[in-house]
């Protein structure tokens, strides 16, 4: 178990970094991870292999600046594209006239739909969404032509002289009236409806409530916009410079636009500035590749702020009716919910964000029934797709409120219910798959509720301390503190049958000094999370060499999957395992010719193979002067199975758990809070990188307690009013609360090292943990997030109360 | 979008009004370019020329104590070189006070008082300040120098009573006297957020009574303003913590709002009900233990 407890932002306040307390965060009371290589053991460690909190090999660069982001991409012929977009959620094309866009000095290309060579559309999961609209367009931002030309400020003015006229359309925005109304688009308004019947439907409780819930819409709000640099290639291809999530998915759909062989399509990812889901969606990749095309010349792409929250997906808003039986015990009997998500114009990755709502609409509970109703429509808001939780922190706001609304009525401590009901080994949840794995869903909460709590307010608390901090709003008498937990359970890695998998390639070889060194080459993408340390610890550890270089991230490698669903730890970790173990059997077998030895097991140790019953050994550079060994592997994870027509199937690879405890100080009568500590215990299988671990711990709650009372994109008649970080705000360090965090390490079965995906679960139970503790504090109700300062001031009071239905109150 | 402008550095201030005076409204000052190189890149306005108030900083930057014991503030001194200035924390620690939380340090070092005048927003913060503190502003232009009351400076969104000819070359701030004053604000969201409540309150007491009362509001509507019922209650009387109370409530009520994205009219004007009790309390010394804001 490890503890690590971050500085208060009082501390940042005062000039201390928030820092890591008790000297780096280190895995105590845990063997060391096991090598790749079941048989042979590595005796002595190398340094900064698994395990350890080994530095980020591009840190320094970032921090210092010399780390190219995707918009540093520069080529001294290069045009600038820029995109015309839909001022209108809604309207016909009725004509596009480009002619003085064209004729402008400076402006080498402007296309429209009709210039798409290949397949007219594209999409992640289903390809409905127009390349550039043709006819009409169904969202604001929608792309409708693209300009490229030899100064940015010229593109500007070209796709500003370009004379669209438009007939407005009827706005399909209410995502309940989606199902009932004309189809917006020929493929119909509803991407998905997914019912869930599990265990006893008509099973009732002693004890019944219910409630309604929303969720706003949250955007990704990375700090490194859509950016992108095309070349067009000798053979008529297209070579692709690009920030993006999965290089292969992009690849695919780019060809296809193009019309061209998936081979004259070679992408190279560009340095990333952020991700969390935004950047999994195809945006200005086949737009920028086909100016490249029809001009010859290399094209740059840049989006403006206002232009990306137009242009990628953002979280799925939702509106959720829950209803939770249980006996007067506590234990939970049944769950009912109908969970309607706002898709917006096209499918993006929707389907599989209601199946996440659906199968963990319960939250991680053992309960014996279940009737869930989910629904993800198509609307003329902007589109919704994948962001860090996909689908899953919707409901565990929901869920989680409902636990305490029930505590209440049962008048039962909200923990106590919750260690009541939570799931262990061996369980089921509610699509009817056992917990094979581990699931320490007890633990977790059991060590976030552990930390200390933040200190008592003193009476000396400089007013900056207090909600409202800067303005000086709040006297001590006027605050409140209040105290809040949930918990959450994610699945890790794709689900419903998928069969997923990433490639890794290893060589191992000398360099002119003579030193051995190994290079890998994955198309995994690094938008942050750390597989270039994971890559390098992994075969450090498992080669026994301190060097190893990594091979830019492209589609030269077979692919590598998407950076998401918490899943490249796994998926790509696993695939380096696979190929470093490969080479390391190359290794043993030279070594045994060396040495003489044809059937003695031999150890690979830092530098060296040895055989223990004699003590020969051969350093592992003169085993290389036979010439270098590559591997390349794919590592595909355990099958899983679809769902049936009740929701029911083992459609899920590994389950990830996690409990938030927020502390908040609230100043009721104005409806500020200041979120002074989250306390969490997490999950983590094994943290092979204890400090990139915390990294993901602590951006995962930023964005938890952004959702919780910060961020939403405003959406009025299918229009964005905040495309702004003037207006669309995120936490900053001033906002941050100090994070307590125990990593729960026990070694998942089947997973690489034992390891579980850390990314998301921070974001999940976070959010709701906030806003209970703001209900602690305020006895408001508080079922929408994010939560308003007039929500507090002005909400529902009386709070949480059991409801219709309920045979007693306790 | 700009289509390409020109940047004139001027020597001195005459030069610098016979450039302003070319009766073009695309000929523009500017200072420390946090508002005006926002309005440009979202093109809401595009200048021919703008007039760079760099080289005049050594002449119009100064802080000084006037001899009727007054304040004379340059107006081309930056933010942060105000809240630094120990004369504005000896005399003027309202204004200290507002100037230190005010949005961001980067943005304190490079933005002057000039533009925090001229510029015209309706959410900032040093407004409602110098309506409290009956600031006098001096401008220039070719046709001659005048004085405008803070009072009658701000005329709504992004508008002020200094035409385009002319300059800000300085504040007058009139000696205070004894008296106790705050600035509180609310950032609904992140910390470093614009206001959307700006109060500015201040009150001179002379033996036990109120001898002059000053109390603004900023970031609510299109113009910061004065509550003059409230300063007319207040003036002469010695309020308890119920009638001070009635008094914000009263104000609160006779506001006319209207609804925003982040906050609806009502809520409006139940902060400003809260927040107007708060600061009142705090500058009568009747708050049971009122934290003691800006020192
Ligand atoms: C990210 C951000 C956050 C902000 N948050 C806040 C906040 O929380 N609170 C707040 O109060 N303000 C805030 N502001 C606004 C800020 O205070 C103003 O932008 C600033 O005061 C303008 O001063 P400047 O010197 O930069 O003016 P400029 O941008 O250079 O000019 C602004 C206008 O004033 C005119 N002007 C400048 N100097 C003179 C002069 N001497 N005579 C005549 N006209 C002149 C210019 O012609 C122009 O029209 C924020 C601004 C930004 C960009």
């Amino acid at each position: 178990m490890t503890t690590t407890t971050c500085g208060p932002s009082s501390t940042a306040a005062t000039g201390s970094a928030p820092a890591v307390t008790g000297s780096a965060p280190a895995v105590t009371g845990s063997a060391p991870v096991a090598p790749p290589g079941t048989r042979e053991r590595t005796q002595r460690r190398v340094r900064d292999g698994l395990g350890t909190s080994a530095d980020r090999p591009d840190g320094t660069p970032k921090v210092t600046g010399a780390f190219a982001f995707s918009s540093d991409l520069h080529d001294q012929r290069m045009l600038w594209g820029r995109t015309l977009r839909s001022p209108h959620a809604h309207a016909r094309i009725v004509s596009i006239d480009t002619s003085a866009a064209a004729a402008m000095p400076g402006v080498v290309a402007v296309l429209l739909a009709e210039d798409v060579p290949g397949k007219a559309t594209f999409g992640l999961e289903h390809t409905d969404q127009p390349v550039l609209a043709r006819d009409v367009v169904r969202y604001e931002g929608e792309a409708v032509a693209i300009v490229a030309a030899e100064h940015p400020e010229t593109a500007l003015r070209a796709i500003r002289a370009i004379e669209v006229t438009y007939e407005p359309l009827p706005l399909l925005t209410d995502p309940a009236e989606a199902a009932t109304t004309d189809p917006i688009h020929p493929d119909g308004n509803v991407f998905r409806t997914l019912p869930l019947r599990h265990g006893d439907v008509d099973a009732t409780g002693d004890v019944v409530v219910e409630g309604t819930y929303e969720v706003g819409m949250q955007d990704q709000a990375f700090l490194g916009p859509e950016s992108a640099l095309a070349l067009p290639s000798d053979d008529g291809g297209v070579e692709l410079f690009i920030s993006t999530q999965w290089l292969h998915v992009d690849r695919d759909q780019v060809a296809a636009c193009l019309a061209l062989p998936a081979d004259q399509v070679h992408l190279t990812l560009g340095g990333v500035g952020g991700a969390f889901g935004a950047r999994e969606d195809v945006s200005l990749q086949v737009h920028v590749c086909l100016l490249a095309l029809a001009t010859g010349r290399p094209v740059k792409m840049l989006y403006s702020r206002a232009e990306s929250f137009l242009g990628h997906v953002h979280r799925h808003p939702a509106r959720m009716r829950y209803r939770h039986h249980a006996r007067r015990d506590g234990t939970l009997v049944k769950v009912e919910a109908e969970i309607l998500l706002d898709g917006g114009a096209y499918a993006s990755s929707s389907t599989a964000v209601l199946a996440n709502a659906v199968c963990f609409a319960a939250g991680p509970y053992r309960v014996e029934a279940a009737r869930i109703d989910g629904q993800v429509v198509r609307t003329n808001n902007p589109p919704c797709g994948a962001m860090r939780g996909f689908g899953v922190v919707q409901v565990c706001f929901a869920h989680e409120a409902q636990m305490d609304r029930l505590a209440a009525a049962l008048d039962m401590d909200p923990v106590e219910l919750r260690l009541h009901n939570a799931l262990k080994p061996g369980d089921a949840i509610i699509t009817g798959q056992r917990l094979t794995g581990t699931a320490p869903v007890r633990e977790v909460i059991e060590a976030a509720m552990a930390h200390p709590l933040p200190p008592d307010p003193r009476e000396d608390e400089p007013a900056i301390a207090l909600p409202g901090g800067a303005g000086l709003t709040a006297r001590r008498e006027d605050v409140r503190r209040g105290t809040g937990i949930a918990v959450s359970i994610k699945n890790l890695m794709y689900s419903e049958g998928f069969d997923d998998y990433s490639t890794a390639r290893v060589r191992l070889e000398t360099s002119p000094d003579g030193e051995p060194f190994a290079t890998v080459h994955s198309a995994c993408a690094e938008v942050g999370q750390g597989f270039v340390t994971l890559a390098q610890q992994i075969t450090r550890t498992a080669l026994g060499i301190e060097r190893v270089v990594l091979h830019a991230a492209d589609t030269g490698v077979g692919s590598a999957g998407s950076t998401s669903a918490s899943r490249q730890t796994w998926m790509s970790g696993g695939a380096v395992q696979l190929a470093c173990d490969t080479v390391h059997h190359g290794l043993l077998e030279r070594a045994r010719g060396v040495l003489g030895v044809p059937d003695e097991p031999l150890v690979l140790e830092p530098g060296r193979v040895v055989d223990p019953a004699t003590g020969a050994e051969v350093a592992i550079a003169q085993l290389l002067r036979a010439g270098p060994l590559e591997a390349t592997e794919e590592h595909h994870h355990a099958p899983t199975s679809t769902l049936d027509a009740d929701g029911q199937g083992d459609a899920h690879v590994s389950f990830a758990f996690a409990a938030h405890r927020a502390t908040v100080d609230v100043d009721p009568d104005l409806g500020l809070v200041r979120v002074l500590q989250i306390a969490t215990g997490q999950d983590v299988g094994r943290a092979l990188n204890p400090r990139a671990v915390i990294g993901q711990i602590e951006g995962g709650i930023a964005q938890g307690v952004g959702l919780a009372v910060m961020e939403e994109i405003l959406v009025e008649d299918g229009l964005v009013r905040n495309p702004s970080f003037t207006d669309y705000l995120i936490p900053t360090a001033l906002d941050m609360p100090s994070v307590a965090a125990t990593l729960i390490e026990q070694p998942e079965p089947g997973a690489p090292f034992g390891a579980k995906g850390v990314g998301e679960p921070p974001t999940i139970s976070s959010t709701p943990a906030v806003v209970a503790a703001i209900r602690d504090a305020t006895g408001k109700a508080l079922t929408r997030v994010p939560v308003r300062a007039q929500d507090i001031a002005f909400g529902e009071a009386g709070a949480i109360p059991p409801t219709a239905g309920s045979t007693s109150a306790g | 979008m700009s289509s390409g402008f020109t940047i004139e550095e001027p020597r001195s201030v005459d030069e610098a009004l016979t450039l302003l005076a070319q009766g073009d409204e695309t000929v523009r000052a500017i200072a420390g370019g946090t508002g005006l190189s926002l309005l440009m890149k979202y093109g809401f306005f595009e200048p021919a020329t703008l007039v760079s108030l760099r080289h005049l900083r050594s002449s119009l930057a100064d802080i000084e104590v006037t001899p009727d014991g007054g304040v004379r503030l340059g107006a081309m001194a930056t933010l942060r070189d105000l809240e630094d200035a120990p004369i504005v924390a000896e005399r003027l620690p309202l204004l200290r006070q507002a100037l230190g939380r005010l949005a961001t340090v980067r943005l304190r070092n490079a933005a002057q008082l000039g533009g925090a005048i001229a510029h015209g927003h309706p959410q900032m913060d040093t407004p409602p300040v110098l309506l409290a503190l009956d600031a006098q502003v001096q401008v220039a232009s070719i046709r001659g120098a005048r004085t405008i009351a803070a009072q009658d400076m701000f005329l709504g969104y992004y508008e002020t009573a200094v035409e385009d000819d002319e300059l800000i070359l300085e504040v007058r701030i009139p000696p205070q006297g004894e008296h106790r004053a705050t600035y509180r604000k609310i950032t609904a969201r992140a910390e470093d957020d614009w206001p959307m409540l700006g109060i500015a309150a201040l009150v001179a007491t002379d033996g036990g009574r109120i001898s002059r009362a000053r109390v603004a509001l900023g970031a609510l509507t299109d113009r910061p303003m004065r509550l003059p019922d409230v300063e007319s209650a207040l003036q002469g009387s010695d309020p308890g913590s119920d009638e001070v109370e009635a008094i914000a409530r009263d104000a609160a009520a006779a506001l006319d709002l209207y609804d925003k994205p982040a906050a609806s009219a009502a809520y409006q004007r139940h902060i400003v009900a809260v927040h107007l009790r708060r600061a009142l309390l705090e500058i009568l010394d009747l708050g049971d233990g009122s934290s003691k804001g800006g020192r």
